[in-house]
């Protein structure tokens, strides 16, 4: 096991490799002088000579790559060229928020999608089913800036029962994790019915049941261990992707996450904001996914997991 | 059991939500919370190597404070300066300087600090682009200061109340240097600078040490709220108490009677500006076609509902030396006109490129029109890049003209100079020439500049105004608005021109 997770580790090396660099060609292809940008209209040409001496732009693409991968091995990612504030600093400022956002919403995907998809694979076809394949598929339908903007206009303003915006305490999360969720709510409750009604169909539960055990018994001890597989492996990667992927919930919402910093970073060319965010979701979801496959291990021995 | 932990769960959180919404609901009347659209991260007023936003600027009056400061209705009123005089030859300003003043840190502000802060502003880039013709300031005595000018400049007092007219401690400047400047701002403002949250807010709290009036106003949390919705929200549900650069469109439709708004003619133009260096717009007809086609009207509405001003010429209402009505040549919207120029034009159906700036008011504007040129049949085409592209592709060339507002900070007809002199225009390589350029114009610019005389500084604007008009170099679509939302009970919240002069101090909860 240790191997194995050491030998998964070191194959995120490559990877991030990767990542940062193709991140980094797109950046510095982009249209847009980044000088310029930061030093404004105003500037005159030796000043903005001077800054991209100053930020090393004059240099090759490949010398100014190896130069910001050598800081990243130092645990430095560099300030932001624009606010001038220090890189990790302002990463793990939001880290937080997004964290927190991406729990809770995991949380409630978990607990309402894997309950809805059991009920309706054990009532095929009936009307439990078609009721919770309609509900999903209807919130799933809904685009989350709508459906945030409703839940703030009633339950926010109308009742008043949650904060409408900001990231202060655990309430102020409620509604924003409600929002993240209903997307990933009919691919979760679909994926659940699918793969409990495959492992259904398979010999040792027809044995289970001519046996005489309950419908209950069936599903939680010999069904939903072997039909998970898939599923963890659907949160696991749901969970990687809103590092990145809140920004609407976010900026609906109004929480300063991770998301938000590097969008605002993209749109002005902040360089070493976008790398160092992007630096820090390779990772991340590198280690999301390792964490899947020992989960796997946990949840079906026949799942051995060899270096 | 089971169900008795569940009952405990249920009432805790029913509680807890009871909590809140009381908690939410108490006013404090020594608070406000206001919201703005884009996060400010700028704290130094002439950082030499940080970007500037718009909604640091509010924050930057409040901790620091200018020499002279704007009134509501832009009249000028003494702060940090008491008194003022200008040399005969109109290029030496003589300042007397308010006795007493302390910055925040207790050190005292004299004619030192304000000399250095000038000094070190004047020269920068964007310092120079609103100190106009600005040469030096020497200490004439502990509380007075000699601003010397290299020729006239006849907004100079305005731009002694904006961003580079803002003082700051030379001492700890000197000691700390910039960037640690940036990081603990330390002004004479009624505000201090407590504390930055990333993408969140930003705290300002009284300054004991301030030399004025205690404000009733202690606490200042500067929220940041980029989505419009997110931002009408937040003023419905008593989130925010005021709502800066607000949209007017959403205004318009708030669902509370908690809120008033207001509007004032923003110290922005939109300016369709034409690149003549290129077909089709190389053609005086052409240009003149698409001068008459525009209805400006239909694109206030399309863009604020009607509610911003439709402009005639590139200098706003109130700004001084814009030219009297009649003074200068106006066209009207007249679409068969559009099409008698057209016709005598060399317009073969080509493509008519206007570059703009995807997801602004900009663009909005841009595609009405589209639609108003492609009635009278030019095939116009709007490209819509983000802001960073778009700066960029102003460098190139390939398109026919630029839809895009261009603000000025010292509401000046001078605001044209930075367009419309092609020396300062075209320095940098910034804007490649365009061909919408004479020597007359430049002259033009450089003369209203220096002029001290009113009435002669309208008909020099008034002169320049029409030969772009003549030439069809440029068509003013609207002045821009400045709309600010705020709770009803809060008074003393006046929309501004200028959109960085909120000066907390002057609000009271009622």
């Amino acid at each position: 096991m240790g191997k194995y997770i050491l030998k998964r580790l070191l194959l995120l090396i490559p990877v991030v490799i990767g990542i940062t660099f193709f991140i980094y060609l797109i950046m510095s292809v982009a249209p847009g002088d980044p000088a310029r940008l930061i030093l404004g209209e105003n500037a005159t040409a030796e000043e903005i000579a001077a800054k991209r001496l100053e930020l090393g732009l004059d240099d090759p693409l490949i010398v100014r790559y190896i130069n910001y991968m050598a800081g990243v091995l130092h645990g430095d990612l560099g300030f932001s060229w624009y606010s001038g504030y220090d890189v990790m600093q302002e990463f793990l400022s939001r880290l937080p928020n997004t964290v927190t956002l991406g729990l809770l919403s995991n949380l409630i995907t978990i607990c309402i999608g894997i309950p809805l998809g059991i009920l309706a694979a054990q009532h095929q076809y009936g009307p439990i089913d078609y009721t919770t394949l309609v509900i999903a598929m209807l919130f799933s339908s809904m685009p989350a800036f709508w459906f945030g903007l409703m839940a703030q206009i009633y339950l926010s303003i109308n009742l008043k029962w949650f904060p409408a915006t900001g990231a202060g305490d655990l309430y102020h999360f409620i509604l924003p994790a409600i929002t993240l969720s209903t997307g990933g709510l009919a691919g979760q409750v679909r994926l659940t019915r699918t793969s409990i009604l495959e492992v259904n169909k398979l010999d040792y539960v027809r044995t289970a049941r001519s046996k005489g055990c309950s419908e209950n018994q069936i599903v939680m001890h010999h069904v939903l261990r072997n039909a998970l597989l898939p599923v963890i492996t659907s949160i696991g990667g749901h969970f990687a992707t809103i590092l990145g992927g809140a920004i609407v919930t976010e900026s609906v919402f109004a929480i300063p996450g991770v998301a938000s910093l590097m969008i605002n970073a993209v749109k002005v060319r902040d360089v070493p904001v976008v790398m160092g965010v992007i630096v820090f979701i390779s990772v991340f979801v590198g280690v999301v996914n390792l964490l899947v496959d020992l989960c796997y291990a946990a949840v079906d021995p026949r799942v051995k997991l060899t270096a | 059991m089971k169900k008795s932990l569940a009952l405990v769960l249920v009432l805790t959180l029913i509680a807890s939500m009871a909590v809140f919404t009381t908690a939410s609901a108490a006013p404090d009347k020594e608070s406000v919370i206001v919201g703005c659209a884009a996060e400010p991260d700028c704290f130094f007023p002439g950082h030499t190597k940080l970007n500037t936003n718009m909604d640091e600027v509010p924050i930057l009056h409040n901790v620091y404070e200018s020499l002279i400061k704007l009134g509501p209705n832009n009249e000028r009123e003494p702060l940090l300066a008491t008194e003022w005089s200008l040399s005969e030859d109109g290029k030496v300003y003589t300042l007397k300087l308010r006795e007493g003043v302390k910055f925040s840190n207790g050190n005292d502000f004299n004619a030192e600090d304000a000399a250095f802060a000038l000094n070190l502003y004047g020269p920068s880039p964007n310092g120079a682009a609103q100190l106009g013709n600005y040469d030096f300031t020497e200490a004439l005595d502990e509380y007075t200061i000699a601003i010397h000018l290299t020729d006239p400049y006849a907004p100079f007092l305005n731009a002694l109340a904006g961003r580079y007219a803002l003082m700051f401690d030379k001492e700890t400047y000197e000691e700390i240097g910039e960037d640690a400047y940036n990081e603990h701002p330390i002004g004479t403002g009624p505000y201090l600078f407590t504390e930055r949250v990333s993408g969140d807010h930003v705290q300002l709290d009284y300054n004991p040490n301030y030399w004025g009036e205690e404000p009733s106003i202690k606490h200042v949390t500067w929220r940041v709220l980029t989505d419009t919705n997110t931002q009408m929200v937040a003023l419905e549900s008593g989130e925010i108490d005021v709502l800066t650069r607000a949209n007017i469109a959403a205004l318009q439709n708030l669902m509370t009677d908690q809120v008033e708004w207001q509007a004032k003619d923003a110290s922005s133009i939109e300016n369709l500006i034409f690149n003549c260096a290129i077909a089709p717009t190389n053609d005086i007809n052409f240009r003149k076609a698409v001068q008459y086609a525009i209805n400006k009207e239909d694109v206030n509405i399309g863009v604020f509902n009607g509610a911003a001003t439709v402009g005639d010429i590139p200098i706003a209402p109130g700004f001084s030396g814009r030219p009297d009505a009649g003074q200068y040549e106006v066209i009207e919207y007249n679409p068969e006109k559009a099409k008698e120029y057209l016709a005598a034009s060399n317009y073969n159906g080509e493509p008519f490129v206007i570059a703009t700036v995807s997801g602004s008011n900009d663009e909005v504007s841009a595609q009405i029109i589209q639609g108003q040129l492609i009635e009278i049949g030019i095939n116009c085409q709007v490209n819509a890049m983000d802001g960073s592209t778009y700066n960029d592709a102003t460098t190139s060339g390939t398109f026919n003209a630029t839809n895009r507002f261009g603000g000025v900070s010292v509401l000046d007809a001078d605001g044209m100079y930075y367009t419309w002199n092609k020396a300062n225009a075209t320095k940098n390589g910034l804007y490649f020439d365009t061909m919408r350029f004479s020597d007359e114009l430049d002259q033009l610019m450089i003369d209203g500049r220096k002029g001290t005389d009113d009435a002669q500084r309208k008909e020099i604007y008034a002169k320049a105004c029409n030969i772009i008009t003549e030439n069809a170099w440029a068509v003013t679509i609207f002045y821009d608005v400045n709309a600010v939302a705020y709770n009803k009970n809060l008074t003393g919240v006046v929309a501004r021109s200028l959109n960085g002069l909120y000066f907390f101090n002057d609000w009271n909860w009622n």
